[in-house]
């Protein structure tokens, strides 16, 4: 269920508009603590004492953009979700199960 | 994120003498006393009366015995918070009496700090209140005691039905429907939710309901935009504890496509909070009414009634329905679906899910429950609570629901008042009614109380000495690093101690937990461990490092606000009974009595769902 945007919406010119920032959630119903994101996004993702990522920022600043999505892409259980803070379609956020 | 501890400069709140019995020191001959720690003298009422014919009562006829009886329910005792009774109190307690607050024994140091903080409190919130000037008498107590005659002179009337099913409405307690709308809107009376708790513990039946509180005013197609504004206006928030406005709520719901659903949760599984079960077995049309209104608002095409399977309440709500249906009371049709008796299923999401076929387990959101509810419908969850007073403000407008409340959150809020207080209770306050008024309004204390748990299990400790000045409101509370919750307050008995309980109420929560995310699976059971371990004197000092570490490592990381709870709960107990973490740590414990919350065993792990795997 990664939520991931495609790479086309990030254009250069919305990188550099911080109201543009990716949002990283983590869903915590389907994480299993297998620890990817940590290895691969350690700036910033920690892990919690018992494996479960505890991510210190919402927000990504957009140099660390690629490694977020490489950890999104990454992750078993597809719990890592990418998404612009600026939403187009609120309500059409695809639908949940 | 840890809660800011609540320092604690004297741990225990003294219970003080019994209140003044009718013969000693009393203004008002009508008022008799009320059973102390010791009990009712035998041979009297269990309750005292609080008012009586020297108040000009028209009601002065209806006595003790037909106000108050004997309760068959789990939750024997009850009460309007009325307002003259404790009028009585607090103008006792003003009136140079406050020296017997203090515990023998005590300074008189530290009494006289908690009375003028007390005054203070008391008085910020008499200002907010509008119409109340400097007077020495708040005046929602004098409001009360109109409110409550009428609310006794009506039992003994008989309405007569109109045409059909709707019922001659009488001036009763609220403001009279049949008011001009331009007129000033009528005094604000207190017992206003609760105005129609029939006083021999059953529940209200469809007439006596319409009598009471008038006809529900008629509904319009589509969504109703007056009604709409007049939400907005009333500035009404949500009761389930999370204080969301509840106009936002309905605005964000029509903002969604589709069909709307209106949920009424009457599953809060708060072990400690009666009120959605008081409200749903003494006022269920109350409710119902609420139901309708909030569907007519918001144009819902279902009502879904979601009540926790005791068979208590589920009955009570099952009777007013078919009542109902009987009188083609509801416009929107209503089905009743039981909930499990679980911490978690009353969560909104988990009712969502519930609802919509799955298990009762909270959502990951968003998308949130508004825009994408049961069966993916934009779904308007809102409190049994929360519906009683939409019941009340489409027949008596905005401006009477302003009434009484701060100027930020109006209206009343419905507090289960239990612990070491004479007769637990669930009483109705104004929002912005001091932690105080609360205890007044379950008689006091029965023994000097150690702590004030104030919100139910996943409420926050309060320091004694401190918590009776404290407001009860989400302003207030948020004050002091606590929550309002499920509208609770508990006075834990000094002689028990509050880290064991806290720790009960922690295994319970973590046997509670839905078992979904990481933290609260891990977390919860660490810290429901480490503190038992601290509560049974073999903990160490890294032990209570630990906790304060874990309590800021669960929070805010489940899918729902379960593991948050927790956390507060454990931390807020870490600072309030700070000097009993150092005394367990050294080996000793200074409380003997055992388990006095009532709080259930943990689940055995047998008995909680399997962690489901994610479908997709």
């Amino acid at each position: 269920m990664s939520r991931a945007q495609p790479s086309s919406r990030a254009q250069p010119s919305g990188r550099a508009q911080p109201s543009s920032r990716l949002l990283l959630r983590v869903d915590p119903i389907s994480c299993d603590g297998h620890g990817r994101c940590a290895e691969l996004l350690s700036e910033v993702i920690s892990l919690d004492d018992w494996g479960y990522p505890m991510p210190i920022t919402a927000e990504l600043p957009p140099q660390l953009e690629a490694h977020a999505r490489r950890a999104a892409r990454a992750c078993p259980t597809l719990a890592i979700t990418l998404e612009r803070q600026r939403r187009r379609r609120a309500p059409e956020d695809g639908p949940r199960r | 994120m840890a809660h800011p501890p609540v320092q604690n400069p004297d741990r225990a709140l003294p219970a003080g003498s019994p209140p003044p019995t009718g013969t000693e020191a009393t203004p008002d001959p009508g008022v008799n006393g009320y059973p102390g720690a010791d009990g009712p003298p035998a041979g009297h009422s269990r309750r005292g009366r609080r008012r009586g014919a020297s108040r000009g009562s028209p009601a002065g006829s209806v006595d003790d015995a037909a106000r108050w009886r004997a309760d068959t329910g789990p939750f024997g005792d009850w009460q309007h918070d009325s307002g003259a009774w404790s009028e009585d109190w607090v103008s006792w307690l003003r009136a140079g009496h406050r020296q017997r607050l203090a515990a023998p024994g005590r300074g008189d140091d530290g009494s006289a700090a908690f009375q003028d903080r007390r005054e203070g409190a008391g008085a910020a919130v008499r200002d907010r209140r509008p119409g109340a000037g400097s007077a020495p008498g708040p005046d929602w107590r004098e409001d009360t005691a109109t409110g409550e005659l009428s609310a006794t002179g009506e039992w003994t009337r008989a309405g007569r039905a109109r045409a059909g099913h709707q019922v001659a409405v009488e001036p009763v307690a609220p403001a009279p429907a049949a008011q001009p709308p331009d007129r000033a809107p009528a005094r604000a009376v207190l017992p206003r939710l609760l105005a129609g708790v029939r006083p021999d513990g059953r529940s209200l039946g469809l007439d006596e309901h319409l009598r009471k509180y008038g006809p529900l005013p008629a509904r319009q197609r589509g969504p109703d935009e007056r009604l709409l504004r007049q939400v907005a206006d009333s500035r009404l928030r949500g009761r389930g504890g999370a204080g969301f406005p509840v106009e936002a709520k309905m605005r964000a719901v029509l903002a969604a496509r589709g069909h709307t659903v209106v949920v009424a949760n009457g599953a809060a599984g708060d072990p400690l909070s009666e009120k959605d079960t008081f409200l749903l077995t003494r006022l269920p049309h109350l409710v119902l009414d609420g139901a309708q209104v909030a569907a007519a608002a918001v144009d819902a095409r279902q009502v879904l009634l979601y009540v926790l399977a005791r068979p208590q309440v589920y009955g009570a709500v099952e009777r007013a329905l078919a009542e109902r249906h009987r009188g083609r009371m509801d416009a929107v049709p209503v089905r009743l679906l039981p909930a499990p008796d679980r911490y978690v299923a009353g969560e909104s999401s988990a009712a969502v899910h519930h609802l919509s076929g799955g298990p009762p387990l909270p959502l990951f959101q968003p998308p949130h429950t508004a825009a994408h509810g049961v069966k993916g419908r934009p779904t308007l969850v809102q409190n049994v609570e929360t519906l009683a007073n939409l019941g009340l403000l489409a027949r008596y407008g905005p401006d009477w629901f302003r009434g009484v409340g701060t100027a930020d959150e109006p209206g009343s809020l419905v507090i289960t008042v239990r612990g070491a207080v004479p007769r637990p209770v669930v009483v109705e306050l104004p929002v912005g009614a001091t932690v105080e008024q609360a205890l007044v309004g379950a008689g006091w204390l029965t023994e000097a109380a150690g702590g004030i748990l104030v919100g139910g299990c996943f409420g926050r400790w309060l320091p004694a000495a401190a918590a009776p000045s404290v407001p009860l409101s989400h302003a207030g509370m948020a004050g002091v690093g606590g929550t309002l919750g499920a509208g609770v307050v508990v006075a834990l008995p000094d002689r028990a101690c509050g880290l064991r309980e806290t720790a009960r109420i922690a295994r319970y929560l973590a046997g509670e937990s839905s078992g979904q995310c990481g933290a609260c699976v891990n977390g919860l059971p660490a810290i429901a461990g480490a503190l038992t371990a601290l509560a049974e004197s073999h903990a160490d000092g890294p032990t209570v490092q630990r906790l304060y570490r874990w309590c800021g490592m669960v929070a805010g990381r489940g899918a729902c606000r379960h593991p948050d709870g927790v956390a507060g709960l454990v931390a807020s107990a870490l600072g309030v009974f700070a000097e009993d973490v150092g005394r367990h740590l050294a080996g000793g414990c200074a409380h003997p009595l055992p388990n006095v919350l009532p709080v259930p065993a943990p689940a055995p792990a047998s008995a909680r769902p399997p962690r489901p795997r994610a479908a997709t």
